[in-house]
This record gives C-alpha cells, structure tokens and sequence, in this order.
C-alpha cells in the first residue's frame, strides 16, 4: 500500500521502483528521524476534536450501505514528521473518498497540503505538495479522474492549531479534501 | 598560535634591542584587540524652536548605535553635562566617566523644515572627528537622526551604516475567523511601518529588488500560489509566474534582471528556475527528483544556493547558474535551509537544525566552519542587513511569532516584538538610493 | 471419596478376621504341645517306688569265720621261713655291692687324676698362648703409637704453616687497603678542589645569566603588561584589514602618562587609525617595569591583526 513517489518525471527511473518507491524515488525517503513520532500516534486522538465529530483513521467499514451515495465525514489524512506517504489508518478513508468520488464524477476536490512549522516556509510549500501529490496519486489509483483533483500547498501557514508544541504540529501535518461543489 | 608567535619574537627583538643600544623605542605588538562595544555619548542636542520636536534626534543615534552591537551608549541620565556646543564640552569630565568618544548638536529651525548640526569628537585626543550641517525637511527628523547614525558608524567602524534602511516582512492575523495576510514595510528600527499589500490568502517570502524599488514575493489567489512582483513607489504589481504547482521563493539576482525561483517541473516536483525579467524567458537550473527550493545568489551573481533533499535530508547546496553541478556546502547536521549569502560573500546565514529545534547560524563558505547563533525553538528566515553586521530572523517568543536580529559574531541581540499579528518572513533591504 | 473410603474398610475386614483366627489356633497348638510332653514323662515315674525282701544270710557266716582261721596260722609259719632267707640274700647282695662301689670308687680317682693332669697342661699350653699373644697386642700398639704421633707432628707442622700464610697474607691486604685509602682520599680531595672550582664558575656564570634574565623577564612583563593593557583598550573596527599593520610612536613621561602617539605608518582606514590612538590613549597611565632602568620615554607599537572569526571556531 506504499503511495507511488511524488515524482513521476522522467518516467523510467520511478516506474521501475514502483515497489521500491521510498528507494527508488529518493526525495520520499524517511532518512531523517521523526521527533514527531511520539506525536504521531496522538494525531488519531486529537485531530477528531479538529476536524469535526469522528475520530479521524476509524474504519468507514466497507459494507457500510451507501458509501458511495455519501460523502466521507472525514476529509483529513495525517503525516508524520518531515513524511509524505499515507499512513496504513487512512486508506479506508481515501478508498471511501474513491469510492465516493468515482462514482459522482462531477464532484471535484481540492487536496490542501499542510505541514508543521518545523521547517522553513518554502521547503514546507514543497512538502505539503508532496503530501498532497501522495493523497491525489492514492486517489488516482482508486479510478478517481485526474480533472477531479486539484492540488495546493500553504505549507505551515494556515495552521489547523496554532500552538507550537507537538501536539499542534500532529494536527498541522495534514492533507485536507475540500469538496467543491 | 599566531598571536604567541608573534610576541614570542617581539620579546626577543626587544632584548636585542636591549643588548644594542639602551636607548632604543622599546616595540610593542599588539595583535588583538577587545571584544566589546565603543563608549559614546550622544549629548541631547540643543533646540530653541518654541515647541518640543517631533523626534529626538540624539536619542534616535543613541539607539541605533547601540543596536548595532559596536556601541555602547551612555546614559544621558548619568551625563554630568550636556553640552551643545564645542567649547563646553569637558574633555577630562567625558574621560572620567569612560567615554571614548562624545557627540554634540544643535537644530534650528529653517523654512518649513530645520538645520541639523552635530560634532564627533575624540575625548582622548579633544579632536573633532566629524562634523556636518544638514538640511531636514519637516517630518524627516528621524530620517535626519539615522543619516546621522550612519556617518557616526562609519567614521568610527570603518563598515558602512544601515540605520537608514528597510525591513519587510510577513504579518498575518485572524479577522473575524478569517486569516489576513498583511506584506509590511518599515524602516530597520521598526518605525514608520505600512501596509504594502493585503490578501486572505497567504503571502510568502518577499524579497528586495537590489535597488530597493521593487518587492518579489509568493501570494496565493483563488487557492492558487503566483509570483508576483510589486513596485513600492507605484504599489503596482505584476505577476511572474503562476504555473501548475508550486509558485513559491523568489530571488533577485544582484544586477536585478533576473528572478531565481521555484516551480514544478512536473506534479509534485519543485526545482529552481532563473526567469529573464528583461525577456520573460524561463530556464529550469536544477533537474532533480528531490526537494529543491530556497534559491539565493551569490554577490558576485554567477552562483545560486539553494536547499535540496537529494542526499535524503535538506542541505545547502550551491550551483553555477551558467552550467556545472551542484556543491554541497553544508555537512554539519541534519537540516540546513534557506541559506542567504553575506554581502561580502564570504559567509552564509541558514536555518540549522539541532536536537529538532532550529537556530540561526552562519557558516564561513572556505573553512565550512559553522557557528549557531541564536537559542530559539523555531528561529527562521535569516536575512542580513546591507552592511552584513547583523541578521534579521524570524522566531517564536513567548508563543508568538516576532522578529529578532543578532550580529552575525552572535553577541548582540535584539528582539522586535509587534503589538498585533504573527510576524514572520522578515527581509532587510539593500541601501537606499535616496541616500538612506 | 467416601464411597473409596468404605470400600478400604470394606477389604480390611476379612484380613482382620484372618489374623484372628490365625493367632486362636496357635494359641491351641502350643497348648497341645504342652499337655503331650506331660504325657510322655509321667508314664515312667510310676515303676521306680518296688523294692525286694532279703531273709537267708546268718548261717554261712560262722563256717566262714572258722576256716579263715586255720589258713592264718599256716600262713604265718611259711612267712617266717620266707623272711630269714629275705635276710641271708640281702647280706650277699650289701657285700657285692660294696665291692662294686669301691672299685668304682678308685675308677673314678684315677679318671680325676687324669683329667686334673690333662687339664693342667691345657691351662699350660692357653697361658703360653696368651703370652704370646699379648706380646704381639703390644708390639702393634706400639706402631699404632709411633705412626699417630708422625701424623700428629705433621698435622701441627701443617697448622703452623698455615697460620703463618695467613698472617702473611692478612697483613699484605691491609697494606694494599691502606695504600687503597691513601690514594682514595686523595682523589677526593682532587675531585672536591676540582667540584668546588666548577661550582663557583657556575654560579658565577648563573648569577651573570640570572640577572641577564631577571632583566629580560622584567623587561617581557613590561612588554606584556603594556600589550595587555593596550589590548583591553583597543576595540577593533569591523573595517580592520586582515593584514593590519600600523606602527605608532608613544611617548610617555616617568610614571606612564602618555603625552604623545603618533602613527608613524599604517595601512588601514581612519577609523582603525583613530581606534588605534584611542587605545593607546585610553591605556595611559601605561604600566611601570619592575626595574626602574628599563623605563624608556619613547615606545614603538605595532598593530596587526588575528582574524576574529576565523579564530572562533
């Protein structure tokens, strides 16, 4: 379930590692080390409060009747420090949104990436691409059409929490689904 | 080493000296000097005009002196005297009280506006060391005050002041639930801001054009980011770029003809591309698969630093910008970012990462020596000032995003703290054609 | 549990009766035994109580006692016969008997005789023997004597010599010892006039340099007193040239004052010159050496400069 890399350029080079992305596709890799880890696991708990009534990462069970008729409550997928690849908790959620998506092709998203304040602003921009570009591909593999997504990245401005502790910065790092019409 | 090696010898030339002819100068070398702040006293300067002044002109030098880090000024308090002119001052009285040196001033009124005098003199040598008579215009007293600042700085430096310069930075708030982004300009102590821009949506990373006429900076519109480029005389604004993707860290080259930025060269990829302000032509500088962004030049505008996360954590990385590969510059940690180059060209200021905090630190681009010098938890966005004395950054005190500066040895410090807003992306302009 | 517990009770019971029943008939077997042995011997006991009725004997008695009558003087008549015919034979038998006895009598003296005689010349020939053979003890004892003494003077003759090579010889080394001495000592005294002539250079030559470096050591803390004190006073302009040098004329009256400074030559802007004059001034009153002969009223200062940052690491 490793999202495809970011980068897709230059075709030959990524399409070979297609299992080996995070290797193949170095700009992915999880070399540096995570002080957010900790928080990462707090993120289920404290980004429902955010993000609205239901505990983000809860299974949206597959029989569940209708899911295609409903748009997902949850809109929000969490990253861990300095990472852009979907975390396992979130690929219901995204294969809801597919599901959801797939199914009323006239409905188009925005896929807003986010970080944490713990970097400089423009490499934080381009961070929050990748975690948007991560979402957009996991959707586009799901049989979303490529029209229906467009994707920004605000980086650290615009924080979920403004707080500067890491229980802020696990809210922070985020791609938000915003439904368009 | 060198300083022992050297009174080593002098020891030894002074025994000779000794043995030879007992009369010779006893040589004394002297290889380094103190660490520490220049002793001055900015006297009030005299006024007789019926009213107050808007501005305190003596106060004004007394403040940027002292925030440059290179002075210390005395206390007006503890002055025995004040006086404003030449022949009261007493030089012995200036010396007791270790003064190196004191200036004096009168302002008279003049038309519309005034005359400013002041006098710089040595309390050693009870030399003037400078001297000037200087029409103001109403209302430019304090601009008046920071020219005064400036030749004081130089005559005694040596370096070339910047109290007559610019910052521009980043303020943003909530209004009514909704985010406002303001782009401000103001001069380096922090007086006399105003708003040059405004949006909801974010306003990032702006930057001078090297004459200081013009602001480069990344705006969101309608959810989509844009380089755009804004005239500061006119407030008309251009955009340069807005091509899928990122839109993000513009740069202008030292003769300003040219933008350095950052662009997706494909979804997801940001790369640094040079942009032709004359011809409009885009030219992709780096073709790599990782994070490359935070483009800056040297002076000598033949090479662009830049971050980029292709040896799997973000370093800075320097590239000729007319052909050849890319250097690494930074090895010391695990993230270093945002690199801007010192106007001498031999140091650079960056983000450095240490223990998962970030600090500024500068880094001598020969010896890749690298020094931190600031202790905050989120310190950013690092850009000298014109003289190269001083780096103004952004950070969080308190739990609030402010300014601060520190000289680039890292032993003055200061904090510019606003009363609204969260402030952030500071950018210290060039010297100002208007003489500033 | 409780059903187990009968069922054990249950199995003891027949055994318990067994060992009963067992115990009762050996108690009637032995009790059995018991009465047969009375039966065996009260059989017998029964027939020893009959003895018989004796009624015949007094009549055979008295011709009995008649008859031993006439046999007894029969009897004695026959015995006095015997007897003197006993007697007759013994006096026979005594005189043979003493015949015997005195010829065994001279039988044994003359055996005696010749024993005695046989004897005596034994005992004869065993002292001539020993004679002879205490003769020949004495003669060995005699050599035995003759070659200790030999040994002894020899051994003496010996002692003596030595005694006297030793006495030679201890007499010889303490000769030698005290030439030893004598010549020892006088080496010492060789050495000593030799130590002490070396020792008085030297302290003479270390009191020379003594001085020279008291002077010179005076003279280098004058130095690096002054130095220290213009040091703390000079701060350096950002504008300062990496190969600074600027050297200035100092003129300082007794006691330190400075009362001039003058840059003689310097490759850096007014403001390190000024920086440089200010320094020297602002260290005034100067240092005063130690020793008062080192003062001099002209001084010459060179400024250079060690790159700051560079240095800082």
């Amino acid at each position: 379930m490793k999202p495809i890399s970011v980068k897709s350029i230059g075709a030959g080079f990524c399409v070979l590692t297609l299992g080996l992305v995070l290797a193949g596709c170095g700009g992915q890799s999880a070399v540096q080390p995570a002080p957010g880890g900790a928080a990462a696991g707090n993120e289920s708990q404290t980004s429902g409060m955010n993000q609205g009534a239901m505990g983000e990462g809860q299974p949206l069970t597959q029989n569940q009747p209708a899911a295609t008729e409903t748009r997902p409550a949850q809109n929000v997928v969490y990253f861990d420090f300095d990472q852009s690849d979907i975390k396992p908790q979130y690929t219901d959620l995204l294969t809801q949104t597919s599901n959801y998506l797939v199914a009323h092709p006239d409905v188009h998203v925005r896929l807003e990436g986010y970080t944490d304040e713990r970097g400089t602003k423009a490499y934080n921009i381009a961070l929050g691409d990748r975690r948007a570009q991560s979402v957009k591909r996991f959707l586009m593999l799901q049989g979303v059409a490529d029209n229906q997504m467009e994707t920004v990245s605000y980086g650290e401005e615009d924080p979920a929490d403004p707080g500067h502790n890491e229980a802020a910065w696990a809210k922070n790092r985020r791609v938000v689904i915003v439904y368009l019409q | 080493m060198k300083a022992a090696r050297i009174f080593a010898l002098t020891a030894v030339l002074a025994l000779l000296a000794m043995a030879g002819a007992a009369q010779a100068a006893i040589q004394i070398t002297i290889t380094k000097g103190a660490q520490g702040a220049l002793p001055i006293a900015i006297v009030p300067f005299g006024w007789a005009g019926p009213q107050a002044l808007p501005t305190d002109v003596a106060q004004v030098v007394s403040g940027d002196l002292a925030r440059s880090g290179r002075f210390k000024a005395f206390p007006r308090s503890d002055m025995l005297e004040k006086p404003t002119e030449a022949a009261n001052i007493n030089f012995g009285n200036w010396r007791a009280v270790g003064v190196d040196d004191v200036v004096i001033g009168r302002i008279q009124p003049a038309g519309s506006g005034y005359t400013t005098e002041f006098q710089l003199f040595d309390v050693y040598t009870n030399r003037q060391l400078l001297g000037y008579r200087l029409p103001v215009k109403a209302g430019a007293l304090r601009a008046a005050a920071h020219r005064i600042s400036n030749m004081i700085y130089r005559q005694l430096t040596g370096q070339r002041g910047a109290f007559g310069t610019q910052i521009a930075f980043v303020e943003s708030q909530k209004v009514g639930g909704r985010l406002r982004y303001s782009l401000v300009i103001a001069d380096a102590d922090g007086f006399n801001p105003h708003t040059v821009a405004v949006s909801n949506e974010p306003i990032l990373s702006p930057t001078w054009s090297p004459d200081g006429s013009r602001i480069a900076y990344s705006a969101f519109i309608n959810h989509h980011p844009g380089i755009y480029i804004q005239t500061l005389a006119t407030g008309q604004r251009v955009r340069v770029t807005e091509r899928p993707g990122l839109n993000s860290a513009p740069a202008f080259s030292p003769d300003g003809n040219r933008l350095a930025l950052v662009l997706s060269s494909s979804p997801g990829n940001p790369d640094i591309y040079i942009y032709d302000l004359r011809t409009g032509k885009l030219r992709q500088l780096t073709h790599q698969s990782s994070i490359e962004t935070e483009p800056a030049w040297t002076p000598d505008g033949n090479n662009l630093l830049f971050t980029s996360d292709r040896g799997g954590s973000a370093q800075v990385y320097e590239q000729p910008v007319d052909g050849g590969g890319a250097r690494r510059l930074t090895y010391d940690g695990s993230y270093n970012a945002r690199a801007q180059v010192a106007p001498d060209g031999k140091t650079i200021a960056m983000v450095h990462r240490e223990h998962g905090d970030l600090h500024i630190a500068v880094m001598n681009i020969t010896t890749g020596v690298l020094r931190v010098l600031t202790d905050g938890e989120l310190d950013k966005s690092p850009s000298f000032a014109p003289n190269g004395s001083m780096i103004i950054y952004a950070g969080v005190f308190n739990g609030k995003n402010e300014l601060a500066a520190v000289s680039v040895d890292g032993n003055v410090h200061q904090q510019l703290t606003s009363e609204e807003g969260e402030i952030s992306d500071p950018a210290w302009s060039p010297y100002l054609s208007d003489g500033r | 549990m409780a059903k187990s517990a009968n069922s054990v009770k249950s199995d003891a019971r027949p055994w318990l009766y067994s060992v009963l029943l067992h115990g009762a008939v050996l108690v009637v077997l032995l009790l059995g035994v018991s009465f047969g042995v009375h039966t065996i011997n009260k059989a017998p006991g029964t027939g020893t109580d009959t003895q018989p009725v004796q009624a015949t004997v007094v009549s055979q008695k008295l011709i009995n006692e008649e008859l031993e009558k006439l046999k007894a003087a029969d009897a004695r008549k026959k015995a006095a016969q015997e007897a003197a015919e006993r007697k007759r034979r013994e006096a026979i038998e005594a005189a043979r008997k003493a015949r015997e006895a005195e010829q065994a009598r001279l039988a044994k003296l003359q055996a005696q005789q010749a024993a005695a005689q046989k004897a005596a010349d034994a005992a004869a020939a065993k002292r001539r023997q020993a004679a002879k053979a205490e003769e020949q003890r004495l003669a060995k004892l005699r050599a035995e004597r003759e070659a200790q003494e030999k040994q002894i003077a020899a051994a003496k003759a010996e002692a003596a010599r030595k005694k006297a090579a030793a006495e030679e010889a201890e007499r010889k080394r303490k000769a030698a010892a005290e030439a030893a001495a004598k010549a020892e000592a006088a080496r010492k005294a060789d050495l000593q006039r030799e130590l002490a002539a070396e020792r008085k250079q030297r302290e003479e030559a270390a009191a020379a340099a003594k001085a020279a470096r008291e002077r010179s050591r005076a003279l280098g803390s004058y130095v690096a007193a002054i130095k220290q004190q213009v040091v703390q006073n000079w701060l350096v302009p950002p504008s300062v040239p990496q190969d600074l040098n600027c050297v200035v004329d100092v003129t300082q009256v007794p006691g330190g004052d400075v009362v001039n400074a003058v840059v003689k030559s310097c490759n850096a802007d007014d403001a390190v010159k000024q920086s440089i004059i200010s320094a020297v001034y602002k260290a005034s009153p100067l240092p005063q050496p130690s020793d008062p002969s080192l003062f001099d009223r002209q001084l010459e200062f060179t400024f250079t400069h060690e790159d700051v940052n560079g240095n800082a690491q």
